[in-house]
């Protein structure tokens, strides 16, 4: 399935008339990111067949084992930092065994999945949007097409189960190990028992705070997916669409998951 | 596919369900201990009904005694809008008596609700195990009521203060009380002067007992002569009183002069008057220049002569004292001879 071109504004001198160009190209843009991660989306069950089976464990393997490393160090030093924060200015007030329910609640809620889709974004999310400009441009995705191989199918779907399945799982990795980081400080710094620190996480913790957080890390992968692909489906004008389309690609992530996150939480607790 | 690939596969998909399997256990564990339920541990329910809980929610805590044993289950408006039904799980069995009170608290300062149950009076009758299900909780208290009460109390202090009314407001606003005030601290000083004389005249009177000076600090001193002395005479008082002991013994008997004076018999009482009156009669004669005596004390005569017989005897002595060289050389000259 080819996408249709970007909306291309005609070349009017009048200010307004650009302007309402430019809105119709940016719907133009936001409806076939939405309408192509559908696609995708109700592909799903195909994720069972043999030949996509590989392909979607090769994704999950890709975005969720392959982040990691880079996942586990900034979900730790988040954590300390954030304890070290939070524990000063609790200790000012003698509050200091108080850091744990306040590192704890952070993460699960917001920080946690917010951290998490930041990481993905830079990591994955660019990785998507540079292969598959690059696809574009060398016109791989057509060849996909020619054989009658739908790229929606085989490059799109794969990754976006990856990305929703992974993203969960990669915050509730990035939540113990700030938690944990934030232990440690809690424990060496501030002088609190692992004992009192851990009742106090679970003090003030609820699941409601775990599951939130997780859907939200759920929803930040369909987007994730949907910019990254979508960004490098349009790719055009060789290396440095490619460029472009990779860095678009980050900055939109960046973007949409912070409003994103915005409205989930005021869904959830506004 | 080659067999390198499908290893690679195979490898690929290990990895991936052995991290997918591994966060499933750590999400449904966190979710098990966040939940603070305890799935394989005996608990006990009980059920309450309150007026109102204060915005108390399903999973706050329960405290007897200040220890956590439990936590709110459930929460419901009761189906004839007569008050909130609450359920509660608590890790060990509790005993209510007579008077037990289940109370809805503010955890602290920053929010945050408990519910408190107070057992009652240990030495009244317990609750019966069947009306555990039908407890009756105290309303809560309204804090932002409390607060609105505690302002208003704190305007009209301040109201009464700042019209000069009370002792706080007199303080504040007239000065007879300053005057007063003044008065006391300056008498305050002259006492605390005085004090300090006090104390040092103390001070050198502890210091005087401390080098053992005076009688009261010898007393006091490692030196025991004073107290030997002190020891002697009182044991020559003890003797002293034993001798008047037995002076006031024979008294009593009558024995001796005092005794007999002082006895009933009165014959002494006799020969002493009969002395006094003999005494009257011979002072008499001696004023009515009677006798020898009387006249020697009354007429000069006498006095005048034996002053001259006197003056003629220290006459003869001088003069015997003249010759008495010459007489005692003639008697050594003629001695000689």
């Amino acid at each position: 399935m080819a996408l249709n071109d970007p909306y291309e504004c005609p070349a009017c001198t009048n200010l307004f008339a650009q302007w309402g160009h430019n809105t119709l190209a940016f719907f133009q843009q936001v409806g076939q990111a939405i309408l192509l991660n559908s696609r995708a989306l109700f592909m799903t069950p195909l994720m069972f067949r043999k030949r996509m089976r590989t392909e979607v464990a090769y994704q999950l393997f890709y975005t969720g084992i392959k982040s990691l490393p880079v996942l586990s160090v900034v979900a730790f030093f988040v954590g300390m930092i954030f304890a070290v924060q939070t524990g000063i200015e609790l200790a000012r007030f003698g509050q200091e065994v108080n850091v744990g329910g306040a590192v704890t609640v952070v993460m699960l809620r917001e920080m946690g999945p917010f951290m998490t889709g930041l990481i993905i974004v830079a990591s994955v999310g660019s990785s998507i949007g540079a292969q598959l400009g690059t696809m574009k441009v060398s016109e791989e995705i057509s060849a996909l097409e020619i054989m009658s191989i739908d790229p929606v199918r085989f490059l799109v779907m794969p990754r976006l189960v990856a990305l929703m399945v992974m993203m969960p799982f990669l915050t509730l990795y990035t939540d113990v190990l700030s938690i944990f980081g934030g232990g440690v400080i809690a424990t060496v710094q501030l002088g609190v028992e692992p004992a009192a620190y851990l009742d106090n996480a679970l003090l003030y913790a609820e699941n409601k705070d775990l599951y939130t957080g997780l859907f939200k890390a759920l929803v930040f992968g369909f987007v994730i997916n949907m910019v990254a692909c979508h960004q490098g489906l349009t790719t055009k004008g060789g290396a440095v669409g490619v460029g472009k389309s990779t860095r678009s690609t980050v900055v939109i992530s960046f973007l949409v998951i912070l409003i994103t996150g915005f409205i989930l939480t005021k869904f959830f607790y506004g | 596919m080659s067999e390198n690939s499908r290893k690679k596969d195979v490898t690929t998909e290990i990895v991936v369900g052995a991290f997918m399997f591994t966060m499933l256990v750590v999400l449904l564990t966190i979710t098990v201990v966040m939940s603070q339920n305890k799935f394989f541990e005996k608990s006990w329910t009980l059920k309450a009904e309150f007026p109102d809980v204060g915005g108390l929610k399903e999973g706050e805590s329960v405290f007897l005694r200040g220890v956590k044993i439990g936590n709110v289950d459930k929460i419901e408006v009761a189906e004839d809008e007569s008050g909130v039904e609450l359920e509660m799980r608590l890790d060990r069995p509790v005993t209510l008596y007579e008077g037990y009170k289940l109370q809805v608290e503010t955890a602290s300062m920053l929010g945050g609700m408990r519910l408190v149950i107070d057992e009652g009076d240990h030495s009244g009758p317990k609750i019966p195990e069947d009306q555990l299900m039908n407890l009756k909780g105290e309303p809560t208290p309204d804090l932002l009521e409390t607060a609105n009460l505690l302002v208003g109390d704190l305007r009209e202090i301040t109201s009464q203060i700042s019209s000069g009314k009370g002792t706080i407001g007199r303080l504040i606003y007239e000065d007879g009380l300053y005057a007063e005030a003044e008065g006391l601290v300056k008498s305050l000083n002259e006492t605390a002067a005085d004090l300090e004389i006090v104390s040092e005249n103390a001070r050198l009177i502890s210091d005087r007992l401390a080098t053992g000076k005076g009688t009261l600090g010898r007393l006091l001193s490692e030196d025991e002569g004073l107290f030997t002395e002190l020891t002697n005479t009182v044991a020559n008082v003890n003797a002293a009183s034993g001798d008047i002991r037995k002076i006031v013994a024979r008294v009593e008997k009558g024995e001796g002069t005092l005794g007999r004076l002082l006895s009933s018999d009165d014959q002494v009482y006799k020969d002493l008057s009969a002395t006094v009156e003999s005494l009257r009669s011979f002072s008499e004669s001696l004023n009515n220049d009677e006798g020898t005596v009387a006249r020697l004390l009354s007429d000069d005569t006498l006095y005048i002569k034996v002053e001259g017989l006197v003056d003629e005897a220290r006459a003869t002595i001088d003069d015997f004292r003249e010759t008495s060289p010459i007489t005692t050389f003639s008697t050594i000259f003629f001695g000689a001879f």
